[in-house]
């Protein structure tokens, strides 16, 4: 490894540490966002058995050695189907966030970059899609969609683009009128130019900012979705689900069907939400009063 | 700017934004592949291949498919607005009828909620800013993030089940309006909206310490220290007036937030709600139920955001005096 590369990582390290020491909370959301993508990913590796698969034999097992979760009512294992719902809820969000903030970031950068017309119109559409509460939105998408993983995906992204629209647009507006970007177009420079060169830069923090809390609205919403039984159909294993349909006669007997699923989704959030909240007051503390 | 001038202003821009919800909701039901006739004719599935041709042509022709699509808008908007929701494809009922009678609920648990909400996070928001960076801080926002981060439908199982396997005591499901059953009615709405109050107030405590925070950054506040105030008098008269007038219209942001909760919690705790309606209509994907009662709720959030402007223009003197 070179010295230039060598500094780079010894500079990423030091500032990693910092921001851990300053803000014990975000870190620890960092943890558990780490772990997360870790389960997701090695979810096939960390089940201990086909999350899918029923047997009449293993019926409504507490935690032990063998099920560390315990099973179902369909005697299926417990640990292994929160496994494959991790890749279930993070993908959903993941997808979700990256196509809505594709969406709201141009948005965002053309209405703010080129003012008049074009943001008037962008303005009042996302006012207009943000004056829907998140899940009747959802639900109208899913209505004329169906329900499946995919227009779960498009649903959210729809939901939440108008709010990384937002943010990129005062960015952007911000950053439009400040003199290195005169100096910018008057060496020649063009609009793409201007925009993916120094708008869009000054856009990172926000938009660091904003999806780390979507992804955690994106996982309520997927669970929230999958709870109705408008989300990902089941046998799939989502969290959202695994609280809802028939299992939930048994929750009285088995309180561990009830008590896993709902924690992995409220930790998962939680871990989302205190690494944005540090992540704001680190990159952008402007921002402190969304 | 002349407050009649700015609330006239702010009414147009209510109306605007309705008539582009209004827009958006005509263009996704528009958007679907095939069109309502077809998802009605195929289950949404395509297993109703089998239906004829000809049947489909009627029902496209009943439901108005068949005419230019700005007529087809006009003649949308005209319905919704003249309160014309038509019958719903399911029950047969008129959905105007059915939506009267299931408001009530909606608007209780809203309410009782937002109830909640406000008496316990502003409060909660408030002492966590006065006290920052202290224990009592970092207790108010780890309870604040969890209102945040808990999912309703769970802490409501959550609370089912606690109270059937500890207490052998289940929450009365079901509904009974306040003027018969008072305190049935009371038992019913109680936790559902406790439920939601708790998120909420972690949403509005959240927002509430941030304005509460930034009003004491600001330089008045330290003139008021240096002239030697006491810091009880600072904060009744400075910090207070000023932070939360922002925080009024941070109760409109969690007001859309509650009508989210209330549709799943009407759900878990089967209160014959707008929302449940919704739910079911959904479900049954039926059109001429789940078009009207999207509007309902959207046009209720623009409403409620529209009267918390007037609100915040009327307390704020900047504005009222220009």
């Amino acid at each position: 490894m070179d010295n230039a590369a060598m500094r780079w990582l010894g500079d990423g390290w030091t500032r990693l540490v910092r921001f851990a020491k300053g803000k014990p909370l975000g870190a620890l959301g960092g943890v558990i966002v780490i772990a997360l993508v870790l389960i997701a990913l090695l979810a096939p590796v960390l089940a201990t058995s086909d999350p899918i698969a029923q047997d009449a034999d293993s019926i409504l097992l507490s935690p032990g050695a063998d099920h560390w979760l315990g099973t179902d009512n369909l005697g299926r294992d417990l640990w292994s189907r929160i496994a494959h719902g991790a890749r279930v809820s993070l993908g959903v969000g993941f997808v979700s966030i990256a196509l809505g903030s594709a969406i709201g970031g141009l948005a965002g950068l053309v209405g703010g970059y080129y003012g008049r017309l074009a943001d008037a119109v962008l303005q009042q559409v996302s006012d207009a899609l943000m004056s829907f509460p998140t899940l009747v939105l959802a639900l109208g998408i899913v209505a004329i969609l169906g329900a499946s993983a995919t227009n779960v995906v498009i649903a959210i992204a729809l939901v939440q683009a108008p709010r990384v629209a937002r943010v990129v647009r005062s960015q952007a507006l911000a950053v439009k009128s400040t003199e290195y970007v005169a100096a910018s177009r008057l060496l020649g420079a063009g609009s793409v130019h201007v925009m993916v060169r120094h708008v869009l830069p000054h856009c990172m923090a926000p938009f660091i900012v904003i999806i780390t809390n979507a992804l955690g609205i994106a996982i309520v919403l997927e669970a929230s979705l999958s709870f109705l039984g408008l989300g990902v159909p089941a046998p799939e294993p989502s969290w959202g689900g695994m609280l809802a349909g028939p299992g939930r006669d048994y929750f009285n007997v088995a309180p561990w069907m009830a008590i896993w699923p709902g924690l992995a989704i409220a930790l998962s959030v939680y871990g989302f939400n205190l690494l944005g909240d540090a992540l704001r007051d680190v990159l952008d503390p402007r921002q402190r009063l969304l | 700017m002349d407050m009649k001038v700015y609330l006239l202003r702010r009414l147009l821009q209510g109306l605007l934004t309705l008539f582009l919800v209004s827009i958006v909701i005509f263009v996704i039901l528009r958007v679907a592949p095939g069109d309502v006739a077809d998802l009605i004719v195929s289950g949404g599935d395509g297993s109703g291949l089998g239906i004829a041709a000809q049947e489909k042509e009627e029902l496209r022709a009943t439901l108005g498919l068949d005419r230019p699509l700005y007529r087809q808008y006009g003649e949308w908007v005209w319905d919704m607005a003249s309160l014309q929701w038509g019958e719903s494809l399911f029950t047969g009922r008129s959905v105007w009828d059915d939506f009267l009678r299931k408001l009530p609920v909606t608007l209780q648990l809203s309410f009782m909620g937002l109830f909640i909400a406000v008496g316990l996070g502003v409060p909660l928001g408030i002492v966590a800013a006065l006290k920052q960076d202290t224990w009592v801080d970092y207790l108010a926002r780890v309870f604040a993030l969890g209102g945040v981060s808990l999912p309703h439908f769970w802490l409501a199982t959550l609370l089912l089940l606690a109270g059937v396997r500890y207490f052998t005591w289940s929450p009365p499901l079901g509904y009974e309006s306040v003027i018969d059953a008072p305190w049935r009615n009371f038992t019913q709405f109680v936790w559902p909206a406790l439920v939601l109050g708790y998120s909420g107030a972690g949403l509005l405590s959240r927002m509430t310490r941030s304005a509460v925070l930034e009003v004491m950054r600001q330089e008045y506040i330290r003139t008021a220290m240096a002239k030697g105030l006491q810091p009880r008098a600072i904060v009744q008269r400075h910090t207070l007036r000023n932070a939360l007038l922002p925080v009024i219209t941070v109760v409109g942001i969690a007001f859309a937030a509650l009508v989210s909760g209330s549709v799943v919690l009407e759900q878990v705790f089967v209160l014959p709600g707008v929302g449940l309606f919704l739910l079911e209509a959904v479900k049954f994907r039926d059109y001429t139920v789940v078009q009207p009662i999207i509007v309902f709720f959207a046009a209720w959030v623009v409403v409620v955001n529209l009267t918390v402007d007037v609100i915040y223009t009327w307390l704020n003197p900047q504005v009222r005096h220009g």
